[in-house]
C-alpha cells in the first residue's frame, strides 16, 4: 500500500517542522511510499489513487490533512492542527520519459524528467547529473533538502540571473483532491493523453491559467504527487567567493542589471551566471561584504573539479552557530557579523583557483545545528538602492542579528510567485533566530511600507503575512488563483486543506 | 621572588579560580553538538530521545523507541548534544546525573532512475 500509517512507540502526538518554528498536534501520521520498481506511470497511478482514497477517508472522518515533505518552511505552512499528516518523503522516484509519452512525438524527451512529489532537490540533481543522463537543473535554492513539491509551493529561489524560482522548471503537475486526480499543463499540450491517463489522472486541464496557479500552489490546491521538469544539458560552473569592499556604486550596478561591470570589478570580466552578495546591515558601505560568483564553463582545461560542495562556496551559513553571541552582545553585533563573514570565507575561492563543478555541486544539504531565522523580501530590481539602504538601517537599528543577502532572478513564474517583477531582486535575512531579529525584520518591512515601496514576502519564510496583505500584494492574480482553486477544490472539499496559517493568509476562504 | 611569594599567599584563590574555569569549560563544551551523517542523506522527520545516566554512568537508561517508517533504510544522520539545562544538572550534581539528547533522522532511501 503506498499510503500507510506510521506506527511509533511511544505514539507521537506532536510533530515539529525542520526549523522547529511550529508544532502540529496530530491525530494520526501517515507515510506515502513509492510502490516499487515498476514503470513511472504505474507508480504514479498507484500512489495518486491511494492518496485520493486517503483524502476521502479524512473527509469522511471530518479531519484536516497536510502533506509534508522536507518540512522546511519556517512560515509554518506545513503545520496542521488536530489533523492527519502525510509524509511524502518516500514517494521519491524519478523517471526518464520516452518520445511516445509526449503529445508531440518529436519532442526532445531527454530534456524532461518525471519526478514524484516527495523527491528531494538533491536527489534530482544526483539523478540528472549522473553519467548517461548528463542533464542539470538551471537553478535551485542554496540548500537542497526540500522536496520538489514543497519548494515549488513556496516559490523557492536561487540567484541565477537568467532563471526564475524553482517552479520555473515545471512543465506539468499532477494534483490529487478528493474529487479526482488532475493533470495540469499549459494550453499547448505537453504529454500525450494516453500517458496522462496511464498515470491515473482522470481530469486533464490544459490551461495557462490553471498551470500558472499550480506552479506556486502554496499547499492549498491539493496534494501534488508528480511533476514533469524541463532540464538543460549538463554544464559546469567556476566559483569565486571573496570578501570585497561594497560601495554605493556597486549597489547601483546591481540595480541597473550591469552584472558584467560588477563582475569585472570584483570577479572576472565576463557575464556571470550567478551573483550573490552577503552584506553587513551595520554600516553596509563601510564594512566588508562577501560576494559569490558562478561562471558557466564548457572548456574545463586548467580547471580543477571540486570534491566537495564547500569548494564551490556552498553551505555558507556559519552564522547559525554563533546565534547566542550575537544575541547576548548587542553592542558588538556589527563587528561580530563582520568577523564571522570574513572568517567563514577564509582565503575564499579566487580566480586563480579555477574550481569548477556542476550545478548540483554548488548546493549543499543544510545541517540542523541551530535555530535559524530566515526571511526574504522580493521587489523590482530597480528599487534596490532605496530598499537596501532603508531596509538595512531599520533592521540594524532594531537589533537584527543576521547578514543581509542580495539575490537576483527572473519573474514571474506562477500567479502567486513572490518574484513578481520581470527583473526581481531578493533581500534575504538569514542567520541565528532570536526575538530581537524577528522584531527587526518586522521593523524593516514596516519602514518599506511607510516609504510606499512595493515588495512581496517569501511564502515559506518568516513573513507576517495576513489576508489583507496577500490581497494587496497579488490583487488580480490572487483572484485568478482562487478561481482555479475553486475549480479543483469545491467548497465541500476545501475544508480538508485548511490550516491556521493558510486561513490567516486568506487562501482557503 | 616576589611573584613566588604572591603565588604562595594566594594559592587557594588560584586553585579555586582554576577549578571554576574548568567547570566553565565543561559547561560550554558539554553543549557541543556532534553530528554524523551518511553520504547523500535523504532524511525523514527528526526524532529526539533523551538518555540519562545516573551514579556517574553506572546506571544508564536505554531507550526502546522505534519508528516503523524507518524499517529497512537505516539512519540518515545523528546528532548528540546536551542542552544548557542538561549540562547544568550534570555539573550541579557533581556528574551523578548526566543526560544527553540524541536527535536522529531515518533515511528515505534511494531508487534507481526508472522509465516512465
Amino acid at each position: 500500500m503506498p499510503v500507510e500509517e506510521i506506527v511509533e512507540r511511544p505514539p507521537r502526538r506532536t510533530w515539529r517542522n525542520y526549523h522547529k518554528t511550529g508544532t502540529s498536534t496530530l491525530r494520526r501520521r501517515f507515510g506515502l511510499r513509492s510502490a516499487g520498481l515498476g514503470t513511472g506511470r504505474d507508480d504514479l497511478r498507484e500512489g495518486a489513487e491511494a492518496v485520493r482514497t486517503w483524502l476521502n477517508e479524512a473527509k469522511d472522518a471530518g479531519v484536516r490533512i497536510r502533506p509534508v515533505g522536507g518540512a522546511w518552511s519556517p512560515s509554518n505552512i506545513q503545520i496542521v492542527e488536530d489533523g492527519w499528516m502525510l509524509n511524502t518523503r518516500r514517494f521519491n522516484r524519478c523517471f526518464r520519459l520516452a518520445p511516445g509519452d509526449f503529445a508531440d512525438p518529436a519532442a526532445d524527451s531527454d530534456a524532461f524528467l518525471l519526478v514524484e512529489g516527495g523527491i528531494q532537490i538533491d536527489e534530482i540533481n544526483d539523478k540528472l547529473e549522473a553519467a548517461g543522463m548528463d542533464r542539470s537543473l538551471r537553478s535551485t535554492g542554496a540548500s537542497n533538502g526540500q522536496t520538489i513539491a514543497g519548494a515549488c509551493a513556496t516559490g523557492t529561489h536561487g540567484s541565477v540571473l537568467g532563471a526564475g524560482g524553482i517552479q520555473d522548471h515545471v512543465c506539468a503537475v499532477q494534483i490529487v483532491t478528493p474529487g479526482g486526480i488532475h493533470w495540469i499543463e499549459p494550453s499547448t499540450p505537453l504529454m500525450s493523453d494516453a500517458f496522462i491517463s496511464a498515470t491515473g489522472a482522470g481530469q486533464v486541464r490544459r490551461s495557462d491559467e490553471a498551470f500558472a496557479a499550480a506552479q506556486v500552489a502554496v499547499g492549498a490546491l491539493g496534494v501534488v504527487t508528480a511533476m514533469v521538469l524541463r532540464t538543460r544539458p549538463l554544464f559546469y560552473l567556476q566559483a569565486i567567493l571573496k570578501v570585497i569592499d561594497f560601495r554605493r556604486d556597486d549597489l547601483q550596478l546591481l540595480a541597473d542589471g550591469d552584472f558584467r561591470a560588477f563582475s569585472g570589478r570584483h570577479g572576472l570580466p565576463e557575464d556571470p551566471y550567478f551573483v550573490m552578495v552577503i552584506t553587513n546591515p551595520y554600516k553596509p558601505f563601510k564594512r566588508k561584504a562577501v560576494v559569490r560568483f558562478l561562471y558557466e564553463r564548457t572548456d574545463l582545461s586548467g580547471c580543477r573539479r571540486v570534491e566537495t560542495p564547500a569548494e564551490l562556496g556552498a553551505g555558507y551559513d556559519s552564522f547559525t552557530m554563533l546565534g547566542w553571541v550575537l544575541h547576548n552582545l548587542p553592542w558588538a553585533r556589527g563587528w561580530i557579523l563582520q568577523k564571522i563573514m570574513t572568517l567563514a570565507v577564509g582565503k575564499g575561492i579566487t580566480e586563480q583557483d579555477k574550481h569548477v563543478g556542476t550545478w548540483g555541486e554548488t548546493t549543499e544539504t543544510h545541517k540542523p545545528l541551530a535555530r535559524l531565522f530566515t526571511g526574504a523580501l522580493f521587489f523590482d530590481r530597480a528599487d534596490l538602492p532605496r530598499i537596501f539602504e532603508r531596509g538595512c538601517a531599520a533592521f540594524a537599528g532594531a537589533g537584527g542579528a543576521t547578514a543581509v543577502t542580495l539575490r537576483f532572478m527572473k519573474g514571474p513564474h506562477g500567479l502567486l510567485s513572490p518574484a513578481r517583477w520581470a527583473e526581481t531582486a531578493g533581500m534575504d535575512c538569514d542567520g541565528p533566530d532570536s526575538p530581537r531579529t524577528r522584531t527587526a525584520f518586522r521593523r524593516m518591512m514596516a519602514v518599506l511600507d511607510e516609504a510606499g515601496i512595493p515588495f512581496t514576502r517569501h511564502w515559506g519564510k518568516f513573513n507576517e503575512l495576513d489576508a489583507e496583505r496577500v490581497e494587496r500584494d497579488y490583487g488580480g492574480d490572487l483572484h485568478r488563483w482562487k478561481r482555479v482553486r475553486d475549480d479543483l477544490l469545491p467548497a465541500a472539499d476545501r475544508g480538508l486543506f485548511r490550516t491556521r496559517v493558510l486561513d490567516h493568509w486568506g487562501l482557503t476562504a | 621572588m616576589n611573584i613566588i611569594v604572591w603565588i604562595a599567599d594566594h594559592i587557594a584563590w588560584i586553585l579555586a579560580a582554576a577549578a571554576l574555569l574548568m567547570l566553565l569549560g565543561q559547561y560550554f563544551s558539554g553543549m557541543a553538538d556532534y553530528y554524523l551523517s551518511i553520504e547523500n542523506p535523504r532524511p525523514l522527520d527528526e526524532n529526539e530521545d533523551v538518555i540519562t545516566s545516573t551514579w556517574w554512568g553506572f546506571l544508564t537508561q536505554s531507550q526502546s523507541s522505534y519508528t516503523a517508517e524507518m524499517a529497512g533504510q537505516g539512519l540518515a544522520d545523528v546528532r548528540v548534544f546536551a542542552t544548557r539545562k542538561q549540562v547544568l544538572v550534570s555539573i550541579l550534581t557533581f556528574g551523578w546525573k548526566r543526560s544527553v539528547t540524541i536527535a536522529w533522522r531515518g533515511n528515505a532511501g534511494q531508487h534507481p532512475l526508472g522509465q516512465a
